[in-house]
C-alpha cells in the first residue's frame, strides 16, 4: 500500500476477472486468496466494473436476505436490490473511506427499502402471506418481525441480518448511539412477546 | 435470575433470527452479477465543477418569488420564453459526454489532467467487448476496435471526441457551430466501416460540431451497411444525451497549459504500443550517472530512466543537476521529466512502484535496455520528487510530438511498467547520487 496507490496487483488480483494475472506470475510472489473488500472498493471507486460485481456477489447476499424480510414481495426486493446497486454505483466516488464500504451500502439498501416500503404499505400483510414458505414457524417470525413498529424493526434488522454494530447503526440511522441501544432492547423484547 | 431470563430472551430472539435469515433464500450468483453489470453500465454522473450552494433566501422570502413568478407566467410575461425554441441556454449539468439512457452502456475518459489530449466518450447499445473497457474508461483514441469489429446488426456504437476551440486554429473552421441536442441525421456517411470490417461492412456517419468551448467529434456506427429506422431513432435517443457544458473559467476535461506547481509529480498513462514487425514491444532504459573526470561535482550524464516503443518515448526521467559536457551535436536536454501527451495514452490509475516479481539491479553507466511485451497496450507510471516545486507544461517538437515536461532537480525518480493486466514488467529507479536501479520481468529481453 505504499506511496498511496493500491497496492501490488500481482498479489492482489486472483479471482478478479481481467485481472488475474497468474497464469504468468513470477513463483517466488506472495499470493493472496482474495483482493480484500477495501482494495475491491477502491478500484470500484475508478471504474473497476469487475472489482464492483465482485462486491456485489460477496454483499449481495446478506443485502438481499435484509431486503426480502424488510419488504413484503421478493420483487420488492430485488427491485430495492437493482436501486440499491445503481445508487452505490454512482455514488461510489463520493465514499471517503473504502472501510466503510459495508455500513453505507446497508444505508443505500435502508432507505430504498424505506422508498419502496411507504408506497405498498397498503399491500403489506396480504403479500407477507403471499410469500412467505410453508414453515408455519417462519411465518410466525416473519410476521412478528412486521408487526414491530418500523424504528424497533429497523435496529433488529441491521444489526442482526446485516451485522452491523451499534455506531455504524446509529450512522446508518441518524441517530444516537444510546437510541440504538434503547431501541435494540426494546425491540428483542417486543419480539420475544410476539413469538411467545 | 432476571440475567438469566434475559439471556434466554437473546437466545430465542436470535435463534428466530437466524433461522428467519437461513430460510431467505438468495439470488443465484449469476443474478447478482447481472445485477452489478446493469448498475455498472450506467455511466456515473458527469463531476459537477462548482459545490452548490445553499438556498440563500428565507422561506418566507421564497414564497413571494413563487408568487411573483406564478403571476408573471399567468401575466404572458414568460410564456414566449417557455415556447420558444432554445438550445443554448438551457441549464443542465456539466462536463463532457453522455448520460446514461436504458439500455446503453459508456464509456468515459477520465478528466485529464493533460492538455492537447482530447477527452473521449463513447456510447454503446451493446456491451464493450472487455479489451475495449480499460477499467471503464475509454482508450483515447475513442475507437473502440474489437467492439466495432464484432458489432451485431442490431447494434449502435457513438464515439465523441472533444478538444478544445483554439487548441488547433487549422481545424476550427471544419466545425460548424450547432445547438444540443445535435442531429443524427446531420451526419454524413463515410466509407471508413468497411476498413472496419471488410466481410460485413458497418455504417459509419461522422458530424462536426462546435459547440460551448469545444469541437465535437462524433462518430456513428451501425451493425449493418444501412441502418434502420428504429437504429436511427435509437442513436438518436442517445445522442440527445450528450452534454458539452464547460465549467465557468477552464474548459472541462482539458488541464490547463501547465499544472499547479508542487515538488512531487505522479502520473499514470495507459498507452498503445505500437507494433514492430508485428510485435508490440516496449523499451525500458535505465543508466547510472557518470561524473566528468575531470570535475566530479558534475555530470556527463546524470542517473536517467526511459520507458518508450518503437515510435518514439513515453516517459523519461533523469536525476540530478546540472550536466556538464553533452555529447557534441546532442545538447542535453534541460527538461528533468518528460511525459508523452500527443500521442494515444490516457490517464490510468496508478500502478504501484514496487520490485515484487521482477528481478535486477544496479544499472551501467553504459545504459542498460530490455525489450518486454505487454501486449497492445502498457501502464506506465513516472514519480518524480524535485528539490523543489516545479510545473508541468506542454512542449510541442518541431516533429510533432508533444511532451509534457517538467525542469528542475530531480532528488529521486521512480518508474513503473506493467501490462493491462497488472503483470508486473519493469521498475526504474534513480536518485541525485547518480545511482540507478533496474529490475526486469523474466521475459524481458535485453537489447
Amino acid at each position: 500500500m505504499g506511496d498511496g496507490t493500491f497496492g501490488d496487483v500481482t498479489a492482489t488480483t486472483e479471482g478478479v476477472p481481467g485481472l488475474d494475472p497468474s497464469a504468468e506470475q513470477h513463483p517466488s510472489t506472495p499470493r493472496r486468496t482474495e483482493l480484500d473488500e477495501a482494495e475491491l472498493v477502491r478500484r470500484a471507486q475508478l471504474g473497476s466494473s469487475a472489482a464492483f460485481e465482485q462486491l456485489v456477489v460477496s454483499r449481495g447476499p446478506s443485502l438481499y436476505r435484509y431486503l426480502a424480510v424488510r419488504l413484503p414481495g421478493e420483487g420488492d426486493a430485488r427491485d430495492a436490490l437493482q436501486e440499491t446497486l445503481l445508487a452505490a454505483w454512482q455514488g461510489l466516488p463520493s465514499l471517503r473511506t473504502a472501510s466503510t464500504f459495508w455500513p453505507w451500502l446497508c444505508g443505500i439498501a435502508t432507505h430504498k427499502a424505506a422508498d419502496i416500503a411507504r408506497g405498498r404499505s397498503h399491500e403489506v400483510v396480504d403479500e407477507v402471506e403471499a410469500s412467505a414458505p410453508d414453515d408455519d414457524e417462519l411465518l410466525d417470525v416473519r410476521k412478528a418481525v412486521s408487526a414491530l413498529p418500523e424504528p424497533f424493526r429497523q435496529v433488529l434488522l441491521l444489526r442482526h441480518l446485516l451485522g452491523l454494530s451499534e455506531v455504524e447503526v446509529a450512522e446508518v440511522l441518524g441517530t444516537r448511539v444510546g437510541t440504538v441501544k434503547s431501541r435494540s432492547a426494546r425491540a428483542r423484547k417486543a419480539l420475544e412477546d410476539l413469538l411467545r | 435470575m432476571r440475567r438469566e431470563q434475559r439471556e434466554k430472551q437473546n437466545r430465542h430472539v436470535e435463534d428466530a433470527l437466524s433461522r428467519l435469515e437461513r430460510m431467505v433464500p438468495s439470488p443465484p450468483e449469476s443474478d447478482l452479477r447481472a445485477m452489478a453489470r446493469t448498475a455498472s453500465s450506467r455511466s456515473r454522473p458527469l463531476p459537477s465543477p462548482v459545490r452548490s450552494q445553499r438556498w440563500p433566501l428565507q422561506p418566507r422570502w421564497t414564497g413571494i418569488l413563487a408568487l411573483a413568478l406564478v403571476v408573471a407566467i399567468g401575466l404572458g410575461v414568460g410564456l414566449g420564453a417557455l415556447i420558444a425554441p432554445s438550445g443554448t441556454a438551457a441549464r443542465g449539468p456539466v462536463g463532457l459526454g453522455f448520460l446514461p439512457e436504458p439500455g446503453w452502456f459508456v464509456l468515459q475518459s477520465r478528466p485529464l489532467s493533460v492538455p492537447a489530449q482530447p477527452a473521449v466518450a463513447i456510447a454503446s447499445n451493446v456491451p464493450f467487448h472487455p479489451d475495449d473497457d480499460l477499467l471503464g474508461l475509454a482508450e483515447s483514441s475513442a475507437l473502440p476496435f474489437l467492439t466495432l469489429q464484432t458489432l451485431p446488426s442490431r447494434g449502435v456504437v457513438i464515439a465523441a471526441a472533444f478538444s478544445p476551440r483554439g487548441e488547433n486554429p487549422i481545424a476550427d473552421p471544419l466545425f460548424p457551430r450547432r445547438d444540443l441536442p445535435l442531429r443524427v441525421r446531420d451526419a454524413v456517411a463515410t466509407g471508413y466501416g468497411r476498413a472496419i470490417r471488410d466481410g460485413e461492412p458497418l455504417a459509419q456517419y461522422r458530424l462536426h460540431a462546435a459547440i460551448d468551448r469545444h469541437n465535437v467529434e462524433l462518430f456513428i456506427y451501425y451493425g449493418r451497411e444501412r441502418p434502420t429506422e428504429a437504429q436511427l431513432a435509437e442513436a438518436q435517443r442517445q445522442v440527445s444525451g450528450l452534454t458539452v457544458r464547460s465549467a465557468p473559467g477552464r474548459a472541462v476535461g482539458t488541464g490547463g497549459s501547465q499544472s499547479a506547481p508542487s515538488r512531487v509529480i505522479d502520473r499514470t498513462l495507459s498507452c498503445a504500443v505500437f507494433p514492430q514487425g508485428g510485435v508490440e514491444a516496449v523499451d525500458v532504459s535505465a543508466r547510472s550517472g557518470l561524473r566528468l573526470y575531470t570535475d566530479r561535482s558534475r555530470w556527463k550524464y546524470p542517473a536517467s530512466a526511459g520507458v518508450g516503443d518503437f515510435a518514439g518515448t513515453f516517459v523519461s526521467v533523469s536525476a540530478g543537476n546540472p550536466v556538464a559536457d553533452p555529447e557534441p551535436g546532442f545538447p542535453a536536454s534541460p527538461h528533468r521529466l518528460s511525459i508523452v501527451a500527443g500521442r494515444t495514452c490516457t490517464v490510468a490509475p496508478r500502478i504501484p512502484l514496487s520490485t515484487a516479481g521482477l528481478a535486477g539491479g544496479p544499472a551501467s553507466q553504459l545504459e542498460d535496455r530490455y525489450d518486454c511485451l505487454p501486449g497492445r497496450r502498457v501502464l506506465v507510471r513516472v514519480r518524480a520528487v524535485f528539490r523543489s516545486a516545479t510545473s508541468l507544461r506542454l512542449k510541442r517538437y518541431r516533429r510533432g510530438d508533444v511532451y509534457h515536461v517538467a525542469n528542475g532537480t530531480v532528488a529521486e525518480g521512480k518508474v513503473a511498467v506493467r501490462s493491462l493486466t497488472g503483470r508486473p514488467l519493469a521498475y526504474v529507479q534513480i536518485f541525485e547520487s547518480g545511482k540507478a536501479r533496474l529490475f526486469t520481468a523474466r521475459g524481458c529481453v535485453e537489447d
